[in-house]
């Protein structure tokens, strides 16, 4: 496999843990327009973690998904009153104050010679775990899409789960939801930090592949493709955010002939299926019907 | 029994009840009457916990509910079927039965399939449909899965909110069949209602609210005899 199509596949999974996350928030029936925030965060923690303290890379995507679901906590007790529209705004402000405030961090440390550590808008260089333990772009897309299954798998059983089941009612209709005697804002709370997990984890991966990373990558436009990627998948399962970040990467990154129209192009398609599949494609009557037909035919 | 005092309630600052006192008492139906925007899924609201009041008391059978979050409540033994959101419509049947359930114990797992059983066997309509998506149903057959719902977790009384919005008269008949029979079981219900001709059939009490306030209250031979209802919703004069 060449070296451009393991990294366009890395890529496509590193998002998808960003769509993912996306996902978990719009199962409790609120839209996030600030998951970069999160995948910024894992980055930047990771990195540091890494290339400032020597730490191994497990290590710190592992605390790069903790401060990911941390910052998730806050803005989630922050925002736990407001109601779809507000909640919607607070997460993109969330998230712009918190690429403003990466901005203004300088903390340059020279390393072996090298200039590494959060700079301001010069970003942070020389992430350089994988090179020193010789991974090459094909060793990482494994490892990465090994992440990859790994949570799907554990989506997959989260799905199957009685919280899982409780969230999408909240999601569906929080009074009805209330009235049965669940607590919206709990299970609110709950995603909502489990999606900054998840984005930060997505993030620490994202800084150790590119050992680079700047604020200004993690600015709205990135949740804003995350997001599109969940809405257009679907929230039937978790396997729809899969397929958002598919077509848009993988089919339209492929065709070179339209990639420079491609952001043209996916505006159109996400306007389309929105119109065609309102639900996305892999909706949650999708699923019902799915699971229905299977219980008919006792497969 | 539910006694109810001063309560009030506000959107922002908008005051929605302005010091309702009312009783409703156990084995009877207690009919809230009013116009729209009176208040009545106001009332609905705050007594199940949904929204919190700014003042007054909610005493149920001897404990006080007052300020309780909807789980606490719904665990005291009174449940509310809402007004027009009635299912969760990409569930089935049976999953919206057993969403009802939620509050009780993981452990009462037989009961409340012997409870499921129970719920066909009243509505037989539901047991034919067990599978089918609650979204698929019919408006009358939907308020008779709320209904249903509202009754596995088991409740001593019941909050409606207007079931009857909506229907055709054959269905409104059909619920208000239920609702005399679920009387007659023993079970206390607050029916609010717009529609006083059904109601006069099973209420034991009235309340009028209007604006928050409750301006009439009484039985039904009294209210049948105050001119201000007479005019208002029995188109007598
Ligand atoms: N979420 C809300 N925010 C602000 N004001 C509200 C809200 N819900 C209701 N109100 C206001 O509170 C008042 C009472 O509303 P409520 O829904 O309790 O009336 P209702 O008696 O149930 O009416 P209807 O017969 O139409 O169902 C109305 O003036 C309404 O505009
Ligand atoms: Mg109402």
């Amino acid at each position: 496999m060449s070296v451009y199509v393991a990294s366009i596949l890395t890529n496509m999974a590193l998002i998808s843990f960003l769509a993912l996350s996306a996902y978990l928030v719009l199962v409790v029936g609120v839209v996030s327009f600030g998951q970069q925030a999160f995948f910024g965060v894992g980055a930047y923690v990771t990195a540091t973690v890494t290339s400032i303290y020597g730490g191994h890379a497990v290590t710190g995507v592992f605390i790069g998904m903790l401060s990911g679901a941390a910052c998730a906590l806050v803005l989630a007790i922050l925002t736990v009153r407001l109601s779809g529209l507000y909640f919607a705004i607070s997460t993109l402000c969330f998230a712009e104050l918190c690429r403003l405030g990466l901005l203004q961090v300088r903390a340059p440390f020279d390393i072996d010679g090298r200039t590494t550590g959060p700079d301001g808008p010069e970003g942070f260089s020389n992430i350089r775990w994988i090179f020193e333990h010789n991974y090459s772009v094909q060793d990482f897309l494994v490892l990465t899409t090994v992440c990859l299954v790994a949570l799907l798998g554990l989506l997959f059983l989260l799905e199957r789960s009685r919280i899982m089941l409780r969230a999408r009612l909240v999601g569906q209709d929080s009074i009805l939801a209330q009235s049965l005697g669940l607590r919206p804002i709990l299970y609110r709370i709950v995603f909502v930090t489990l999606s900054g997990g998840v984005a930060g984890f997505g993030g620490g991966l994202f800084a150790l592949f590119n050992t680079y990373i700047e604020p200004n990558m993690f600015g709205v436009m990135l949740g804003v493709h995350g997001l599109a990627y969940a809405v257009i998948g679907g929230l039937g399962a978790p396997i729809g955010p899969l397929i958002g970040v598919a077509i848009d990467i993988g089919l339209l990154e492929s065709i070179r002939a339209i990639s420079a129209y491609r952001m043209i192009a996916f505006g159109g398609l996400v306007a389309l299926l929105l119109i065609l599949l309102p639900q996305g494609l892999i909706s949650p009557r999708f699923v019902a019907r799915m699971r229905r037909w299977r219980k008919l035919f006792h497969v | 029994m539910l006694s109810i005092n001063n309560l009030e309630t506000s959107y922002g600052l908008i005051k929605a009840l302005k010091g309702v006192s009312l009783d409703a008492a156990e084995g009877e139906v207690t009919c809230i009457l009013g116009p729209n925007g009176a208040g009545k899924t106001t009332l609905m609201f705050t007594l199940s916990g949904i929204i919190k009041p700014d003042a007054g008391s909610i005493d149920f059978f001897g404990t006080s509910l007052t300020g309780l979050a909807a789980p606490k409540v719904l665990r005291e033994g009174l449940a509310l079927v809402p007004e027009n959101r009635l299912v969760f419509p990409l569930m089935s049947v049976r999953e919206n039965l057993l969403a009802g359930a939620y509050t009780r114990n993981r452990s009462d797992k037989d009961e409340v399939e012997a409870d499921i059983e129970k719920m066909f066997a009243r509505f037989p309509v539901l047991k034919e449909r067990q599978e089918q998506n609650a979204g698929t149903l019919s408006g009358g057959e939907q308020q008779m899965l709320a209904l249903a719902r509202a009754l596995m977790s088991r409740p001593k009384m019941l909050l409606l909110d207007e079931p009857s919005v909506g229907l055709a008269p054959v269905i409104v008949n059909e619920v208000f069949a239920i609702i005399k029979q679920l009387k007659e079981d023993g079970l206390s219900i607050v029916l609010v209602e717009q529609n006083v001709v059904k109601a006069l059939e099973v209420a034991d009490h009235f309340y009028l609210l209007d604006q928050g306030r409750v301006t009439f209250a009484g039985t039904p031979g009294e209210m049948e005899n105050d001119d201000v209802i007479k005019r208002a919703y029995l188109g007598g004069g």
